[in-house]
């Protein structure tokens, strides 16, 4: 795909208000959205190597009245995954990588699904992985896309099109206006999980020791 | 016999018309019944009898493995996982429009929430054996912690239920179990793909609709692949590589290259057969005469075979070839004997001068035959009766028809065969034994029998039946790609209930699972997975009723620090006090969540109930072997066959002893204790050379081998009985055999080529063994020990 002459030509077809926030009021090509919404986003995001910075996890539950709030901070190395360390209400990391996804608990490792054993698995991992580094081409593989833009702020919407996944959530909402600012999940129960991201930084440098160390992986 | 001494040309003629009508029956038959419904079967594992397990058993297994054998495992792949994933709708797409095919799956099963509902109902009494576990031990901080870790962090989007409706995830982690993959394939877009040699692979299984070893259902299966290939290269014209496993394609191969041989070698061998025939006889009518005695007699074979078994074996066929031999003998020597007196010579002369000695030696290969008839081998079975019936006709035809068809005009005989006769007899006639030519003999003999203790003896099925490299290379690609494959090891566990299979079976998982960590295999599947023993439902309930579901036990304290108000934690209790009882395997056989594990349950099988439990990745079968538990049994289809092959081979060299004393017997009755070792000896000494050359050579001896001496013992009396019975007319005589040997030696020279290891076991027996027979018989029969004896050359016409 060639991205630079697409950017031009569909940028035209692209001039859609940004009038409400439903985004999947607004269907959308993988195309498109590379085209207009997240062409400055995504373009510095494929950039980058390494992108760390701190996270709200706030996940609203039926029958319970109040969310279920913890943060913590994130780091996410391009080939390597992500690394989630929760530090608040409790300590917890989780590496989510190509392979598979590994809990620690105060540094003692609580849970681990292998990616081979559970086809789930990766797919999650690649989807995630997509959602933070605005892969649209990867989303639009899975998903079908919606999207609208106003001024800096952009909102994508993704629906899974396969019952498979949507059994994981049903829908899912990027916002955000320089940097991917929040994840919106909702699931079929009808919970929902937001993730806000902040203090965002990029590297293009490869990952140093320090980060592959985050992924039990010194050298490469 | 004393038909044939006595024959007047009117018993001759009623006899020529009788036999006649029955022909013309037989080809009417063979014609318009036989011919339209003639199946081949290839596999040579039919040809193997029942094992000593249970009759029922046996059959349910047989159902399985016939499933198993059913099923192709196709990959489609391309360095574009788009452009693999078209390819892959295209090819599956053609497959499903060929019929050919009971199912073909290319997306991955959607109704996942269908097939947890019936686990759901029944979530009291099920339980991870990992959890159960921990309940057990009373590690509740543990999941208390891991339940509460699941609410605040993305861990919690692997669940399948939310956390309101599984706030431990107790059934969650139940339910993922369940959806547990073996190798290396990831759902991707409702497909399953894997990674590796820098493609994606696109899954696509199929179960072709019918046996893969039946040629009707090659014929429709296999054109359907070849289609939807190429519709996968319409589809993406570039970069598409498919790889294929499955039975069905060996087997294919197999029954191709069969006939592909037998046609190659047929060709070859009749028109050998046609210019030796018009050199020696320089005239049509005993070739076409013998031609057509051929045909019928092989018409006859595959027609009572038909009707006997349903169905004619290829190694039939392949062995059945052996009646070109001795068919082609019976006119050979009816036809010879014409160099006797070639101007006054008539049929009847001919009927009168060689039909005792074919007949007598039909008796004796009969008698042979007979016994391998009675062997309980049905892959015996089919060749006696195929050799048998070819023979009967062959030697009626002969007998039969002969006396007033051959009727020549033809005062001259080509001299070529006249000479041959008589050099051979001049060189016998010469030849005398010294005893320093009887040391070195029995020195050489010596020498090459010490050969039989090196013999090596090779029971092992797969090293007879070989597929071709690109076939074996594709099934080793797609199981590395998958990192599981086909297995033909499988447990089978059995009991008196449905329960007790149940209870077995999960003894039998504990140990598989320590396997599955030692490495020795790398999965397996069973159904106590998904329906655990009642018992073990029974204790997991009790677990999640005093360790969860208490008042003040795990559910108050983890929905309690989550936050939940407490009528949602009773709303939980409530649902566990009044759900469904235990799950049995009836009501999850019939619910959508046993697709694709359901084949494994056999059910009520005669008086018991049984199960299978496939196997992955199996890196260490003596581990498996090891596996000692009561009711459970491996099941190795390979090694089963090996075992059966080897103790075949044993009967059968009993058998082969048993039939040479047999033979001697009669033999011995017919012409005197002096005469009958003459006769009898060379083919047991070719026999003998042949293995000890085999031994010096390295060539292994296996069943097939043994079926060839089998050959050598009726074609070898054979020569010697006419190398007797023509005394008289030694030139005539010696032609006769020469040119038997020459062409059995045709038919079976080139099996020795074959690329199916089990034919060219049989060809090279037969090379070696029917030349030194020929050789050994008319140095026994036709030579003397001491003084030049003053004797009258017979002379011979030309």
């Amino acid at each position: 795909m060639n991205i630079r002459s697409l950017v031009l030509t569909l940028s035209l077809f692209w001039l859609m208000p940004a009038h409400a926030a439903d985004p999947f009021a607004h269907p959308a090509t993988a195309d498109a959205l590379l085209a207009s919404t997240l062409s400055r986003p995504a373009a510095a995001l494929s950039r980058a190597q390494v992108l760390e910075g701190r996270f709200t996890h706030s996940k609203h539950l039926r029958e319970l009245p109040q969310p279920l709030v913890a943060n913590g901070e994130f780091t996410f190395a391009r080939e390597l995954g992500v690394y989630w360390h929760t530090l608040q209400p409790f300590d917890s990391v989780i590496v989510l990588t190509a392979a598979g996804i590994t809990q620690s608990d105060e540094g003692a490792q609580t849970m681990h699904l292998s990616a081979n054993e559970q086809p789930a698995v990766r797919v999650i991992a690649d989807v995630f992985l997509a959602l933070f580094t605005l892969d649209v081409a990867r989303l639009n593989a899975t998903f079908d896309l919606y999207g609208m833009s106003q001024g800096e702020r952009w909102i994508i919407g993704l629906r899974p099109r396969s019952a498979a996944m949507s059994a994981a959530f049903k829908e899912a909402t990027i916002t955000g206006g320089k940097d991917v600012e929040q994840i919106t999940l909702t699931d079929t129960h009808g919970d929902r999980t937001s993730i806000d991201l902040s203090g965002i930084e990029y590297s293009t440098e490869p990952p140093g020791p320090d980060v592959r160390a985050l992924f039990g992986r010194p050298r490469s | 016999m004393i038909i044939l001494h006595d024959a007047t040309s009117g018993a001759v003629r009623v006899r020529f018309f009788a036999w006649g009508a029955l022909m013309l029956v037989l080809l009417a038959a063979f014609a318009f019944h036989v011919m339209p419904h003639l199946r081949v079967e290839t596999d040579v594992l039919a040809l193997l009898p029942q094992t000593q397990r249970e009759r029922a058993l046996d059959e349910a297994l047989e159902t399985f493995s016939a499933k198993l054998a059913r099923k192709q495992i196709f990959l489609v792949g391309s360095a574009d996982p788009v452009d693999a994933k078209l390819a892959a709708a295209a090819f599956a797409r053609e497959l499903r429009a060929s019929q050919a095919f009971d199912h073909v799956q290319l997306e991955a099963d959607e109704a996942l929430r269908q097939r947890a509902d019936v686990y759901i109902a029944h979530r009291a009494f099920l339980l991870a054996p990992e959890d159960a576990q921990a309940l057990a031990d009373g590690e509740t901080d543990r999941l208390a912690n891991r339940a509460l870790r699941a609410a605040y962090t993305p861990s919690g989007l692997m669940q399948a239920l939310g956390v309101a409706e599984d706030p431990l995830g107790l059934t969650s982690n139940f339910l993922r179990l369940q959806m547990q993959a073996t190798g290396h394939v990831r759902l991707d877009d409702s497909m399953l793909i894997a990674q590796g040699d820098g493609r994606s692979w696109v899954l696509v299984l199929s179960e072709s609709a019918g046996s893969p070893f039946a040629s009707a259902v090659q014929a429709r299966v296999l054109p359907a692949i070849a289609q939807a290939r190429s519709a996968a290269q319409r589809a993406v014209p570039a970069g598409i590589e498919i790889l294929a496993s499955g039975a069905i394609q060996h087997a294919a191969a197999a029954a191709d290259r069969a006939s592909h041989e037998i046609a190659t070698f047929g060709t070859i061998e009749s028109v050998a057969v046609i210019v030796l025939l018009l050199v020696i006889f320089g005239a049509l009518r005993p070739l076409l005469l013998g031609l057509a005695t051929l045909s019928l007699a092989v018409v006859a074979a595959f027609t009572v075979v038909h009707y006997v078994f349903g169905e004619v074996h290829l190694l039939a066929v392949v062995f059945g070839s052996s009646l070109i031999g001795s068919v082609i003998d019976y006119s050979i020597h009816f036809f010879a004997d014409r160099f006797r007196d070639p101007t006054r010579w008539t049929p009847l002369d001919a009927l009168r001068h060689v039909g005792p000695a074919i007949l007598l030696g039909l008796v004796t290969t009969l008698i042979g035959y007979a016994v391998l008839a009675v062997v309980p081998f049905p892959g015996l079975k089919q060749i006696a009766v195929f050799c048998m019936v070819g023979l009967v006709v062959g030697c009626g035809c002969v007998l039969c028809l002969y006396p007033v068809l051959a009727h020549t005009r033809r005062q001259r005989l080509p001299k070529l065969g006249a000479r041959i006769g008589t050099a051979i007899d001049g060189l016998l006639l010469r030849w005398r034994w010294t005893v320093p030519k009887l040391a070195i003999l029995v020195a050489a003999l010596a020498l090459v029998l010490s050969g039989l203790l090196r013999l090596d003896i090779r029971d092992d099925v797969r090293t007879l039946q070989q597929s071709p490299p690109a076939l074996v290379a594709s099934e080793q690609r797609v199981r590395e790609l998958l990192g599981s494959g086909i297995e033909t090891r499988f447990f089978l566990v059995s009991g008196d209930s449905a329960q007790a299979v149940l209870s077995a079976e999960q003894r039998l998982t504990e140990a598989l699972d320590g396997l599955v960590r030692e490495g020795a295999i790398a999965s397996y599947r069973s159904i106590t997975r998904a329906v655990p023993p009642v018992e073990r439902q029974r204790s997991n309930n009790t677990l999640l009723a005093e360790r969860v579901y208490a008042p003040g036990a795990l559910l108050d304290r983890v929905m309690g620090s989550l936050g939940f108000p407490a009528e949602a934690v009773e709303r939980r209790r409530q649902e566990f006090a009044t759900g469904a009882g235990p799950l049995a395997v009836e009501e999850w056989l019939a619910s959508p969540a046993s697709t694709g594990l359901r084949d494994l349950w056999l059910g009520k099988v005669g008086s018991r109930y049984a199960t299978v439990v496939t196997l992955g990745g199996i890196d260490d079968v003596s581990a498996l072997a090891a596996v000692a538990l009561p009711d459970v049994q491996l099941i190795d289809r390979v090694a089963e066959t090996t075992a059966t092959l080897g103790r075949y081979r044993h009967a059968m060299t009993l058998l082969l002893v048993l039939v040479y004393a047999v033979a001697g017997i009669v033999l011995t009755v017919r012409f005197g204790w002096r005469a009958a070792p003459r006769m009898l000896l060379p083919s047991i000494l070719a026999t003998l050379v042949t293995l000890g050359l085999f031994g010096w050579l390295g060539v292994a001896m296996n069943l097939f081998t043994l079926l060839a001496l089998w050959l050598v013992l009726g074609l070898g009396i054979d020569y010697g009985i006419f190398l007797r019975h023509g005394r008289e007319s030694r030139p005539t005589a010696i032609l006769s055999v020469t040119l038997s040997a020459c062409t059995t030696l045709i038919a079976f020279g080139l099996l020795a080529l074959s690329a199916t290891p089990f034919i060219r076991s049989i060809g090279l027996t037969l090379l070696c063994a029917i030349s030194l027979s020929w050789l050994f018989v008319l140095f026994s029969c036709l030579t003397s020990f001491g003084p030049h004896r003053t004797r009258q050359e017979e002379p011979v016409h030309g």
